[in-house]
């Protein structure tokens, strides 16, 4: 057979961290009254690009070219709502024909002032509106249902304030109890991506959202070289070093077998990144945690109740359900399975229904004492987890051994 | 060598509302599939269409703009191919993206006279 001479790529362009930057700039230049129409004008655009992009003629610069699609589209709906082709309100600072600035981080220091809104609204608008994330992807990321998440997204546009946008053109004048909730968003954005439980996505990681957290946490202490921001970055390092690990041939690999695989060099800067800070901070005691996990040698008795220590410590600062079932399975691990439990049945009802992680860490907890307990608890998971690899890991690994 | 049009019937709700990672990994699908064709020697050119549509009929040549939206499923894409014959075309476009998310393909042989 004749050879074709076409030879293609891939687009090799990240939509959703493309998504992110069309956001924020087009927010920056035309100002947060134009919300929803600047998120139909990035979804018609990555459509065009769908139908535009030939595989031998992909736009040299494919941002650049994002961005003025986007734009003109933008413009269009404003238009033909304001019926006036005249007067076209720009704001900001990028009124240009190029996307040069990364404004993402801006953009999350603008969420994060705005007052009247929770924390966990703020993480899904930003889930939603800088890591391009859909409903239903942040309703599989976070197990809320898709109507509480609509319902977070209103609430969060109206209370957007435009004026005090305009006001947020320069980032020195942002204050420490901003950035520690700038932290806080990204913490819990890079938790959603380090576990997913979408069940259309073939990994049980969304690297890319780590990653995109990860660069955005970097911006942020560039900036303003806090050390909890600074630790904050040595936790991700930590973690990041372990993706690819925790998979291969479509199957989850135990903690302990995936020590071979880790990306040393994240791990070197997990270290250079980890500070001592004057006052104790959650990221500095989880980096620790972690660090040490990575690092040890022997998972004994004296391990475990070091880290169950650190722990103690750690909900001593954070009313966080998630550190508590991790200082049970310390507990557990340390042989202290009557505290352990003590601790369960506080966390039960903070978390919600049928949570993966509790219900694995109270199985395994019940296992000797209640073995009938545990064995339904199992069941229950296998019955609810949407991913086959997380179903089948636990079919395998854990069902067998109660 | 025979000709044959692959014609890409899209379901339009469902590409409009894909997320943008699910876009990016529709358009990677695309590209990876057209280099396997191109470098097997079978794809001659493709296209995406856009939504809009004209539609000119009768002899006064009434015009009608489009989309339709009566149907969910528009042409939205073709390629056209090249192979021995229709069965090799068939096999070639059951990894076609296209039915990734909803989307029928249909092909068509281009005519050949000199063959009849």
């Amino acid at each position: 057979m004749l050879k074709n001479t076409i030879i293609f790529k891939e687009v090799e362009i990240s939509y959703r961290k493309q998504y992110g930057k069309l956001f924020s700039a087009l927010l920056f230049q035309y100002g947060s009254n134009y919300i929803e129409q600047i998120e139909d004008a990035i979804q018609n655009t990555f459509y065009k690009s769908l139908k535009n992009w030939k595989p031998n003629q992909v736009p040299k610069n494919k941002e650049n070219w994002l961005f003025i699609v986007a734009r003109n589209d933008l413009i269009n709906q404003i238009r033909k709502e304001s019926k006036t082709v005249e007067t076209l309100p720009i704001i900001g600072v990028v009124d240009k024909e190029e996307l040069q600035e990364d404004l993402r981080l801006k953009t999350i220091l603008f969420f994060a002032i705005t007052k009247n809104i929770s924390t966990q609204i703020k993480v899904i608008f930003i889930l939603k509106n800088i890591f391009g994330l859909h409903i239903k992807e942040i309703s599989e990321s976070t197990l809320i249902n898709s109507d509480a998440i609509y319902k977070s997204i209103n609430r969060a546009k109206k209370s957007f304030h435009p004026n005090k946008f305009e006001k947020l053109t320069r980032l020195e004048k942002v204050d420490r109890k901003t950035i520690e909730i700038v932290e806080e968003i990204l913490y819990a954005v890079f938790n959603i991506g380090f576990d997913s439980f979408n069940s259309t996505n073939d990994s049980i990681v969304n690297d890319d959202i780590c990653l995109e957290a990860l660069a955005l946490v970097k911006l942020l202490f560039q900036e303003y070289k806090l050390k909890s921001t600074s630790n904050l970055i040595a936790l991700f390092c930590f973690h990041i070093a372990r993706i690819s690990s925790k998979e291969s041939d479509k199957e989850l690999v135990l903690f302990i077998k995936q020590k071979d695989n880790w990306n040393s060099e994240l791990i070197k800067l997990g270290f250079h990144y980890m500070k001592k800070p004057k006052k104790l901070n959650r990221y500095y005691i989880e980096a620790i945690i972690t660090s040490k996990h990575m690092t040890t040698e022997l998972f004994d008795l004296n391990y475990w109740n070091q880290i169950t220590e650190l722990y103690k410590l750690l909900i001593t600062i954070t009313e966080s359900p998630i550190v508590k079932v991790n200082l049970c399975y310390c507990l557990h691990q340390a042989k202290r399975t009557n505290e352990a439990v003590k601790f369960l049945e506080q966390i039960e009802k903070q978390l919600p229904e049928n949570h993966l992680y509790f219900s694995l860490v109270k199985a395994d907890i019940l296992k000797k004492e209640n073995a009938i307990e545990s064995g339904e608890i199992i069941n229950k998971i296998l019955n609810n987890v949407s991913q086959d690899i997380r179903r089948k890991h636990i079919a395998e690994n854990i069902l067998p051994n109660l | 060598m025979k000709k044959f049009l692959l014609l890409l019937h899209e379901n339009i709700e469902a590409l409009e509302n894909l997320s943008p990672k699910e876009m990016e990994k529709l358009g990677n699908a695309h590209f990876t599939w057209a280099t396997k064709l191109g470098e097997e020697g079978y794809l001659i050119s493709g296209d995406g269409l856009q939504d809009s549509t004209t539609k000119i009929s009768g002899k006064d040549c009434v015009i009608k703009d489009g989309p339709y939206i009566e149907s969910k499923e528009m042409v939205g894409g073709y390629y056209l191919l090249q192979a021995k014959d229709l069965e090799t075309v068939i096999d070639l476009a059951k990894d076609c993206p296209c039915h990734l998310w909803g989307g029928t393909t249909e092909i068509r042989p281009i005519a050949d006279y000199e063959e009849c």
